[in-house]
Formats: C-alpha cells, sequence, structure tokens
C-alpha cells in the first residue's frame, strides 16, 4: 500500500432521499466505496441488478458501506421499491 | 373483479350516503382525523398483504407484500411517536369507518380467490388502493393539515405511497 494508492482511493456519498438515490448516476474508480445514507421514513437496499453487489436493509437514518475492489454490476435497484434506480459508471 | 373496488368511490358512496349528514368531506377532516385515515390505511394494507403472504405463491407478489407490512408499519409507528410527541390521539371518523368496511368486502373477496386469479386480484387491487389513498392525500390531505410536523410526515410518506403505486404497476402487468 503507498500513499498515493490511498490519496485516489474516494468514499462517496448517496444519499436514498424521497424514494430516490441522489445522485442517480456516479463516476467511480476501481478501489472507490460508496456509502449510502437513508433520510426516508422506510428502509431500502442498494443491489446491483445482476446480484454481483448488496448492501442489504438500510433502515431509516442508517447508512451501508461498500467497497467496490473490482467492476462489479453497475445499475443498481431497491429490492423493496424497484421503481428506485441508479446507475454507477466505472472511470 | 377487485378492480372495481375503488377507493374513490367507496369515498364518494361515503360522503353522499348515510355519512352526509355529517356534513364532512376528506379534505374537511381535521389533523387528528386525518392521523387516524392515515393510520387506518396503512393498517388495511398491511391486512392485504398478510393476506397475499398466506395465499400467494408467487416470489414477487411475497416481495410487495413483504415491503407493503414493512413500510406501512414503519410510517405508523412514526405516526404514533409524533402523536406522543404532541401529546395527541387520533380521532375515529367516517372515513376511517368506510374504508375499514370496504377492506372487509375485499377482504373476502379475494380469500375466495387461489393461483393466479388470486396474484391478479390482489395486484390489481393495490394499484388502484394506492391511487386512490394517494390522490386523497396529495389533493384533500396534505393541503389542509395545519401542524407542520404532521404535514412533514404525511408528505414523506406520501412519496414512498407513491413509490409503491409503481411497483404494484409493475406488478399487475408482471402477472398478466
Amino acid at each position: 500500500m503507498t500513499s498515493n494508492a490511498d490519496s485516489s482511493i474516494k468514499d462517496h456519498l448517496v444519499e436514498i432521499s424521497g424514494a430516490a438515490f441522489l445522485p442517480a448516476k456516479l463516476l467511480i474508480k476501481v478501489g472507490d466505496s460508496v456509502t449510502w445514507i437513508n433520510k426516508d421514513i422506510v428502509p431500502h437496499t442498494a443491489t446491483a441488478v445482476d446480484g454481483s453487489w448488496d448492501t442489504g436493509f438500510i433502515g431509516s437514518g442508517e447508512e451501508r458501506r461498500v467497497v467496490f475492489d473490482g467492476e462489479k454490476g453497475s445499475a443498481y435497484i431497491c429490492t423493496y421499491h424497484p421503481s428506485m434506480t441508479a446507475v454507477l459508471e466505472f472511470d | 373483479m377487485t378492480s372495481k373496488l375503488n377507493l374513490a368511490a367507496v369515498v364518494l358512496i361515503a360522503i353522499t350516503t348515510g355519512c352526509a349528514a355529517i356534513a364532512k368531506t376528506p379534505a374537511e377532516l381535521n389533523d387528528l382525523e386525518l392521523a387516524h385515515v392515515a393510520y387506518t390505511a396503512d393498517v388495511i394494507d398491511i391486512r392485504y398483504a398478510h393476506l397475499a403472504l398466506a395465499i400467494s405463491e408467487n416470489p414477487a407478489i411475497h416481495e410487495f407484500a413483504n415491503s407493503m407490512v414493512r413500510d406501512h408499519t414503519a410510517v405508523n409507528e412514526q405516526a404514533l411517536a409524533l402523536l406522543e410527541k404532541l401529546g395527541a390521539q387520533p380521532v375515529d371518523n367516517f372515513l376511517s369507518q368506510s374504508l375499514t368496511t370496504n377492506s372487509e368486502g375485499i377482504i373476502d373477496s379475494l380469500s375466495q380467490l387461489r393461483g393466479a386469479d388470486f396474484d391478479k386480484a390482489y395486484a390489481a387491487n393495490e394499484w388502484e388502493y394506492h391511487k386512490a389513498v394517494n390522490d386523497l392525500m396529495e389533493n384533500a390531505f396534505i393541503p389542509n393539515i395545519e401542524n407542520p410536523e404532521v404535514k412533514s410526515l404525511f408528505e414523506a410518506g406520501l412519496v414512498i405511497f407513491k413509490a409503491h403505486e409503481q411497483h404494484a404497476e409493475m406488478m399487475v402487468k408482471a402477472v398478466q
């Protein structure tokens, strides 16, 4: 592990609010992580459509983080509310 | 069958028949009456969901029903917490009573069905139910709520219930 490698890695935030992922499209790099923060009054998930990653249950007021150590499925949904869709784009 | 069991029609009947003597429309209900209606509507959808979980063998129906139980329970817990904070109690009213009476007929009808017939009827009813309740919330309830915290909770709930409406529409198409 080098300091250069560490400095290039980012933790991105996605807010879940109003039954939507904000931002709905996020550009990330391999090695980055994404934290989803649920600001709605009901639970949600962020789940890859191809099943390659999943935050699992995110209760109201809770957050979950996923590290993307390789390119994985980019389209994702909330499995509880499938009309909620978003995309991770790998740079 | 159940697609004809439109909540809007029930509300209209309640207003234009026996309940007319009370001289109230949904838009005239006060905050505590609206809280009772919302709580009742949540409980009704949870009952529909439990029926679906008991009868349906379709995994997509189960996923939807579990979401209804999860979300409407969460919303009701927050509503009760808010009422407790405000030191208030929800007030029963004509609309809560009409919704409950209507739901009992729907549950009786749905209970007679099995297999794909049940799945189609349950999905159709969920779509109609959410469309009707969401329309009431958006156009009759929220504009007339006085307490800002109650209004905020209704607004937050409406966003989620609109997602339910979209999910129900997807389910209706999936079980055709």
